[in-house]
């Protein structure tokens, strides 16, 4: 298997078969780990995600407790970082660091699952667009049309006003308007994959529709699924953020990114590090991602490369 | 001189007084989150102004001591003006432009709560049945034309605002007035109650004997008026046409933008010192900060809340905030017909596990925790009152136990305002007994129908009296009749209340019996009965200049007092 194409129909494979036999994973990985930036950026990313996992075992306090003495100034203040609170308090005296591991599980955990969702969704309508084609097809891809030419954050906000907010509602709502971009270009590459001729093959050897469409076009899509995985993650996660910001996401007291911006927000000049903290995180995960994402893109397709 | 009439039975006049009047509407909205509800945005920007005071004088003992006359007077608002009209004046900014500015009333309340006869001569001669109330008037007082004031300008201005074709905010207050039915339906426009008995002496006539009465006259909406300038005016009074006996006549107002005033040199008392006020309208709390910090501001109305431990901790910066104890009392209010408040051992239980002094720190000391839900301004305040259920988790826990909640209640519904912040306070004293509450956040106006219908467990009601006296707040949401005419939307009934009130309103205003009465009903409320935890007061505070002297925080309007204020100019 040693074909990946996106959006194109163009053969290649002289320079790729010429090499030894290595399984495609393991090419993969070469090809990804050669390049610094994506590698230095899953790295980051692979730490957010062990803070998060473990952010039990790492966090020095409970995240919503309200250290009303220790945690505020005498007249209400919050505390700049020091070493009883590592990056300070917010405004109710809870401990900053121990709210931003456990803000990263549900920050990273909404917007992972949105994302996969969103993927799943995008897959299964590109999928079945692009295989089956027909009026199915220019049904779903008008669909698609429909959804992206919508101002989706403002619904969104309507639809969590309407089901009041908790994290299933905010994944399944975010995931809802998430799925389209990456259904597009599923499509497209299934479209250029089913004309190839070993589906041609498979067709004239009486392969059945499903075996063909799991066997034979499905895994030249995998990579794409996994690529658009990793670029739709950040989208998700600045969906949540906004909502929480909004006071739409989590409800308090679990703490998230955006809703501890939201925390900051009132004082951004008194105590400007409370909105500073999950800021930064928020950009480093969606840069580290979209890092990951595009080495990810280089990585599987040999025909990015230069 | 006064008489006493302890009638028994239930006294009409509570059944509906309390009416969700416009102006009750908005206080209840603006104190939900008291002091605190100020705006969240701040201005990033540099360092304060040095103060004025510093460099004007090394000496500040030497010029603070001459009052002098001069200065233009800027303040900033966040609302806007809807009208000059007395009684349509609403918001907070035309309510102080209306109530202590442009006129004057019979009565009003010095800075100290002084209760003082204005454009009357004296307080009002009271009749035996204590229903008919005689105000002499001051003479010589005159108009911003020039024309002096007669009791008929008096009488026109009580039926005046109770026209059906004039808008006003507060006309059910006076209902007690006779006559008050037929104007307001419009078979009449004049009040058969009020009567002219000679140019200086006004004569009332109440259906029941009502002590507040004569505080009600306080009230903006009963600013007095000259009857034919304000019929001659048509539309155009209360906007290009405002003429007043106030310390500051009217110049001009530019819709959404500003107001300005200037010194009425032919004032009936001593004329005011400041020859110009300008009022800046509809400015966010970021640009008025910014404002003040360029020094172009002498009264800043709006200070963000995260910017108050600054202004404190600084003394130059702290000598210059105005401050008053508010009117104003904020209680945490229980359901009392949906479980588990129906409880009182969970209620009590509650009242035991919230942390008041921890709001008030966090708060920087503005908010003060209350015992009982009179606040210091009021007639009835009593220091010495004391709530049974002081910060106990142990005992509280063991309540809820024994109320059959040893495993805690899920599901609760608390209605906050719009302070976030103080909501998690108490969301957290809540859950150290077990209580999980979803937070409500928001408008007053969007929840109250939930709150009503019974879905909001638990609610934070903020209410500002407009006099300082228990009889606002009990008449409002204390009583049984208040359950379907006030904002007793707690459900909360115990008929002894009413009919105490019916007794005591029947006596003079500061009547040791009428006191201890009031005092006793705040006693059953929050000790036997636990209706309610009272909370904390708020702090009206601004920030003001040091060059500025004798501008005083009013606990009524939140805004200066500007008859006797001066500046160093």
């Amino acid at each position: 298997m040693t074909t990946i194409r996106v959006g194109t129909s163009q053969v290649a494979t002289d320079k790729v078969s010429a090499r030894p036999a290595k399984s495609w994973g393991w090419d993969v990985w070469q090809r990804f780990v050669r390049q610094k930036a994506p590698l230095g950026a899953g790295v980051v990313f692979g730490v957010l995600l062990l803070l998060a996992l473990l952010a039990p075992v790492i966090a020095p306090h409970d995240p919503v407790q309200q250290f009303r003495k220790e945690g505020l100034s005498a007249l209400g203040e919050p505390l700049a970082p020091n070493t009883q609170f590592w990056l300070g308090t917010d405004g109710l005296g809870r401990d900053l660091f121990s709210r931003l591991l456990y803000g990263a599980r549900v920050s990273l955990g909404i917007g992972l699952a949105a994302s996969a969702i969103a993927v799943l969704i995008g897959l299964l309508v590109g999928g079945i667009a692009g295989f089956v084609g027909g009026k199915i097809d220019f049904f779903l891809m008008r669909l698609v049309d429909l959804i992206m030419s919508m101002p989706t954050f403002f619904i969104i906000l309507l639809l969590v006003v309407m089901l009041k907010p908790g994290v299933w509602v905010v994944i399944t709502v975010i995931s809802l308007f998430s799925w389209t971009a990456p259904a597009r270009v599923f499509r497209s590459q299934i479209l250029a994959v089913k004309h190839l001729d070993f589906v041609l093959a498979a067709h004239c050897l009486g392969a059945p529709q499903h075996r063909i469409f799991l066997r034979h076009v499905l895994p030249h899509v995998l990579p794409l699924v996994i690529v658009y995985l990793a670029l739709t993650v950040p989208n998700t996660i600045f969906a949540e953020a906004s909502l929480s910001f909004l006071g739409l996401g989590v409800p308090q007291p679990t703490p998230s990114w955006g809703s501890m911006i939201q925390d900051g927000f009132a004082y951004y000049r008194a105590a400007p590090w409370i909105a500073l903290f999950p800021g930064t995180i928020i950009a480093l995960t969606v840069v580290s991602i979209n890092l990951l994402g595009t080495g990810l893109r280089e990585a599987m397709d040999p025909m990015r490369k230069k | 001189m006064h008489s006493r009439d302890p009638r028994n039975g239930p006294n009409p006049l509570l059944e509906h007084q309390y009416r969700l009047s416009r102006r009750a509407f908005l206080r209840t909205v603006a104190l939900a989150g008291s002091v605190t509800a100020m705006g969240a945005l701040l201005p990033g920007c540099a360092a304060p102004a040095a103060p004025e005071g510093a460099t004007s004088s090394a000496d500040p003992a030497a010029s603070a001591s001459e009052p002098k006359v001069g200065g233009v007077y800027r303040l900033t608002g966040t609302g806007d003006i809807r009208s000059l009209d007395p009684p349509a004046a609403e918001s907070s900014e035309d309510w102080w432009s209306a109530g202590m500015v442009l006129y004057n009333q019979l009565y009003f309340y010095d800075k100290d709560g002084n209760f003082y006869a204005d454009l009357a001569a004296d307080m009002p001669t009271i009749s035996d049945d204590g229903l008919v109330y005689t105000i002499p008037l001051r003479q010589g007082v005159k108009f911003h034309n020039g024309r002096d004031l007669v009791a008929d300008d008096v009488k026109f201005t009580l039926e005046r605002q109770l026209w059906p074709d004039v808008y006003s905010w507060g006309k059910s207050y006076m209902e007690n007035m006779v006559g008050y039915d037929e104007v307001i339906a419009g078979t009449t426009q004049e009040l058969a109650g009020t009567k002219v008995v000679d140019d200086y002496t006004v004569e009332v006539t109440l259906k029941q004997p009502q002590a507040v009465f004569p505080a009600l006259l306080s009230m903006s909406m009963n600013a007095i008026i000259p009857k034919q300038e304000t019929l001659d005016a048509g539309a155009e009074w209360g906007s290009t046409v405002v003429i007043g006996t106030g310390p500051f006549k009217f110049v001009e107002w530019a819709a959404g933008e500003r107001a300005v005033y200037e010194r009425n040199a032919d004032y009936f008392k001593t004329p005011p010192y400041l020859e110009r006020i300008e009022l800046y309208l509809n400015l966010e709390p970021a640009v008025q900060m910014l404002r003040w910090e360029n020094g172009e501001v002498e009264w800043l109305d709006n200070i963000p809340s995260a910017e108050l431990p600054r202004l404190l901790g600084d003394d130059a910066l702290k000598a210059q905030l105005r401050m008053a104890p508010g009117l104003g009392t904020n209680r945490l209010v229980f359901q009392q017909d949906v479980k588990p408040f129906d409880d009182v051992r969970v209620r009590q239980a509650v009242a035991m596990a919230i942390d008041k002094g921890a709001v008030s720190q966090k708060r920087s000391g503005l908010l003060t925790p209350l015992e009982g839900h009179y606040t210091p301004p009021m007639l009835q305040f009593d220091a010495e009152f004391k709530s049974d259920y002081q910060l106990d988790i142990e005992k509280a826990k063991a309540l809820m136990a024994e109320a059959g909640y040893a495993d805690g209640v899920t599901g609760i519904k608390m209605y906050i305002g719009s302070d976030e912040e103080i909501g998690q306070m108490l969301q957290s004293d809540l859950a150290n007994i077990g209580i999980e509450a979803e937070l409500m956040v928001g408008q007053w106006k969007d929840w109250r129908d939930a709150t009503r219908a019974g879905e909001i467990g638990l609610f934070i009601y903020g209410w500002g009296a407009s006099f300082p006296d228990a009889y606002d707040f009990t008449s409002a949401w204390s009583t049984c009749a208040s359950v379907e005419t006030g904002f007793n939307d707690g459900n909360y009934c115990n008929p002894k209340i009413d009919e105490m009130v019916a007794t005591v309103e029947a006596m003079p205003l500061q009547d040791p019996e009428r006191i201890a009465a009031y005092r006793e009903i705040q006693d059953i409320t929050i000790n036997q009965d636990v209706a309610w935890v009272a909370l904390w007061s708020g702090q009206n505070v601004a920030l003001g200049r040091s060059i500025v002297h004798d501008d005083f925080m009013s606990s009524i309007y939140g805004w200066p007092y500007l008859e006797t204020a001066w500046m160093e100019v």
